[in-house]
C-alpha cells in the first residue's frame, strides 16, 4: 500500500535513508519497499525533502570533525609511546583517565591512540587471520624448536654439572682421608654454601641462556642489515650473475649447485672459504623453479639444522631458472652440508630438491 | 611439570630457569597467537605483508622477552589479572615499531630520499589520507569543534557528561569505531552500549545543527546560544 501523503518521514527514516554512518537504529528494518515509498514521498512533499536536505547537511559536518591530517604534537601532550600503554591498560586509571581524555580533544594524539588501538586489537580480518595461520612461526614444529634454541641448547645440563661438582668434593675427601673432617666439611657445605652454590650454577646458567638470546638478537639484526645491503647489491648485479656465473662484488665466496645426490667423494662440491668471509652466495639451478614460497634448509652431516630461509624467486631468478642464496659464512664450518629446498603446498611443504656441497678452510 | 594449567606468571617464572624448554614450549603456545597477532597488525600500518619479515618480528619478539636476562619480563609488576597480555602486546607492537624506524633510519643514512623510500618506510598512520585543511577550513572546524562541546555540556547531565564527550569526541574527531571505544580500559561498556550512547549523542547534536543550518540560511546562529533551537534528547 502507497504511503499516505500527509504520513511524514519519522526520525528512525530519516536516519535510515540519509545516515551515512554506521549508527542507526537497530530495530528499524528498512525494505526495498519502504525505501521506494519514502523516495517517492520525498520527491513530493517539499517539508520532508527540507527536513532530509538539512539533515544530509547536519551529518556532513559531523564527518567534518574528523581529523584528517596529523598535526604536530603540542607541549601538554603525552609522549606519543604512551599510547600503546593506554590502550593496552598498563598505566594506572587516572593517568588513563587523563590521557584519554586529552586525546578526545587533541588531533594529534586522537589519531595515536586510534592507532595503537587498532594495533591491539584482537579482531583480524579474513585475510589477516590467513596471513598468521601461514606463518612459518604458527606452526607446532617452530614453536618446538625455537623453544629449544631460546633455552640455549649448549647450555649444560643440570645433572652433569651437578655430578661433577659431587665427584670433585668426593675426591677432596678421600685425598684427607679423615672421617671427622669429611664429616664437618659435608655439614659445612650442606649447611651453608650448597645454597650458594644452587644459586650460582642457577645464576650461570640463566646468563649462559641470556647470552645465547642476546647473541641472536645480535645476529638477527645484523644478519638482517647485512642481508639488506647485499640484497641491493644483488640486485643490480643480477644480469652480470646470470651472464657469467660471477659472484658480485663483495661476496666473500660463492658456490654453483646442480639438484642431485653425490655418489662419491669426487663429486662433492667445494667451497673453499676465506677465514673473513661474510656471506657466501649460493646459485642452485633448477629445471624451472616453482613460483610459491620456498623454503631453503641447511643441514650438517648429522641432520642438524643450521640456517633456514623462506623467500621466493625473483622473476629473473624464475625465467633463469637460478636460485641465488646468501648463506651467513659463520654457520658453515669445515664438513658436508645438505641444502634442502621445499615448496609451499596446501600449506604444507614438500621438498622440492636437495643439494650437497663440503666445506674447506 | 604439566606447564599448560600453571597461571602466566608462574610460567615466567618458570621460563627463566635453567633448562626450561618446556616451559618455554607452553609459553610460546600461549602467546604466539597474540604476538603474531600484533605483529601481522602494526607490520600492515608499516606496509610490510611478506610472511619472511613478520616471522622475523615473531622471532624477534621473544628475543626482546629473553634479553638481558629476561629484563623486559622482569620489569613487569601485574596491576591486575590478565595485564600481562597487554604488556605483551606492547612490547610486540614496540618491537615492530622499533624494527621499521630503524630500517627507515638506515635507508635515509645510505643517502636515499625519503621519496624512494616508499610505502614500506613509512607509517601509514602517520600520512595523511585527505589534504590538509585550508585555514578558513581550519577556523570553521575549530569554531564547530566548540559549539558542540557546549552543546554536550549543556545538555548531557553531569554524571554522565565525562563519558558522553569521551565517547562522542573519540568516534567523531579521533576515529576510533564504536567496537574500538568499547575495547578501551575502564570503559566497562560492549560495542553496543557504546552505539547506542553516540545514536542518542548524534540525534541530539544533528538536531542542534539542522536548527543552526536552518536559522543560518538567513543569518549566522551560534548553536550554542541561549537562543530557543535544539530539544535535548529526552535520554539526557
Amino acid at each position: 500500500m502507497a504511503r499516505p501523503a500527509d504520513r511524514h518521514l519519522t526520525q528512525d527514516e530519516l536516519e535510515a535513508l540519509v545516515s551515512i554512518s554506521s549508527l542507526k537504529t537497530e530495530e528499524f528494518v528498512f525494505s526495498a519497499d519502504d525505501s521506494e515509498d519514502l523516495a517517492s514521498h520525498i520527491a513530493q512533499c517539499e517539508k520532508c525533502r527540507a527536513l532530509a536536505e538539512s539533515y544530509t547537511a547536519a551529518e556532513a559536518r559531523l564527518v567534518s570533525l574528523r581529523s584528517g591530517h596529523s598535526l604536530a604534537r603540542k607541549d601538554d601532550c603525552p609522549a606519543d609511546e604512551e599510547w600503546l600503554s593506554v590502550a593496552a591498560g598498563l598505566l594506572p586509571a587516572e593517568r588513563i583517565d587523563r590521557d584519554m581524555n586529552h586525546a578526545a580533544n587533541c588531533d594529534h594524539c586522537g589519531s595515536l591512540l586510534r592507532e595503537a588501538v587498532e594495533d591491539l586489537t584482537d579482531e583480524l580480518n579474513p585475510e589477516e587471520e590467513h596471513l598468521i595461520a601461514h606463518l612459518t612461526s604458527s606452526t607446532p614444529e617452530w614453536q618446538r624448536r625455537f623453544a629449544r634454541r631460546l633455552c640455549g641448547a649448549e647450555v649444560p645440563k643440570a645433572s652433569t654439572t651437578l655430578g661433577n661438582r659431587w665427584r670433585s668434593f668426593l675426591d677432596v675427601i678421600r685425598r684427607f682421608s679423615v672421617p671427622a673432617l669429611a664429616a664437618a666439611l659435608i655439614l659445612l657445605i650442606l649447611g651453608g654454601l650448597r645454597a650458594g652454590q644452587w644459586k650460582k650454577r642457577s645464576d650461570v646458567q640463566i646468563a649462559q641462556a641470556t647470552a645465547n638470546a642476546e647473541r641472536l638478537l645480535r645476529e638477527n639484526t645484523e644478519q638482517r642489515l647485512r642481508i639488506s645491503e647485499l640484497s641491493a647489491q644483488l640486485e643490480r648485479s643480477n644480469t652480470q650473475v646470470a651472464s657469467t656465473g660471477q659472484h658480485a662484488e663483495g661476496f666473500s665466496a660463492s658456490l654453483v649447485l646442480e639438484p642431485k645426490l653425490t655418489r662419491g667423494a669426487g663429486e662433492v662440491n667445494r667451497l673453499r672459504l676465506p677465514p673473513r668471509a661474510e656471506f657466501v652466495s649460493v646459485t642452485l639451478r633448477f629445471s624451472q623453479i616453482p613460483s610459491e614460497v620456498l623454503r631453503e634448509e641447511l643441514f650438517t652431516s648429522d641432520r642438524q639444522l643450521v640456517w633456514s630461509q623462506e623467500s621466493r624467486g625473483s622473476a629473473d631468478e624464475l625465467k633463469n631458472g637460478k636460485l641465488l642464496l646468501l648463506v651467513p659464512a659463520h654457520v658453515l664450518d669445515i664438513g658436508d652440508y645438505q641444502l634442502i629446498v621445499s615448496r609451499q603446498s596446501a600449506g604444507q611443504f614438500e621438498e622440492l630438491a636437495t643439494y650437497t656441497f663440503r666445506v674447506a678452510r | 611439570m604439566n606447564y599448560e594449567r600453571i597461571p602466566t606468571e608462574e610460567l615466567i617464572r618458570a621460563c627463566a630457569e635453567p633448562d626450561a624448554t618446556q616451559a618455554w614450549e607452553e609459553f610460546i603456545r600461549r602467546f604466539n597467537p597474540l604476538i603474531a597477532r600484533v605483529v601481522v597488525r602494526t607490520a600492515r600500518r608499516w606496509g610490510e605483508r611478506s610472511p619472511v619479515v613478520l616471522d622475523d618480528l615473531v622471532q624477534e619478539t621473544y628475543l626482546k622477552l629473553c634479553a638481558d636476562n629476561f629484563r623486559v619480563l622482569r620489569k613487569f609488576e601485574s596491576c591486575k589479572p590478565g595485564a600481562i597480555y597487554g604488556y605483551i602486546k606492547v612490547v610486540t607492537a614496540n618491537v615492530v615499531h622499533d624494527h621499521f624506524k630503524g630500517a627507515r633510519a638506515a635507508k635515509r643514512g645510505a643517502g636515499e630520499d625519503a621519496d624512494d623510500i616508499g610505502i614500506e618506510g613509512l607509517c601509514a598512520g602517520s600520512v595523511s589520507s585527505q589534504a590538509p585543511l585550508s585555514e578558513q577550513a581550519s577556523i570553521e572546524r575549530t569554531i564547530l569543534l566548540q559549539q558542540i562541546d557546549q552543546l554536550l555540556y549543556k545538555s548531557i547531565p553531569p554524571e554522565d557528561l565525562s563519558r558522553s564527550r569521551l565517547i562522542f569526541w573519540l568516534y567523531y574527531r579521533s576515529g576510533l569505531s564504536a567496537s574500538a571505544i568499547a575495547s578501551l580500559p575502564d570503559m566497562h561498556l560492549t560495542t553496543k552500549g557504546v552505539e547506542s550512547a553516540l545514536l542518542r549523542l548524534t540525534r541530539l547534536v544533528k538536531a542542534a545543527l539542522m536548527e543552526s543550518t536552518n536559522e543560518g540560511g538567513k543569518k549566522r546562529q551560534n548553536i550554542s546560544g541561549d537562543r530557543k533551537g535544539y530539544r535535548p534528547a529526552e535520554s539526557f
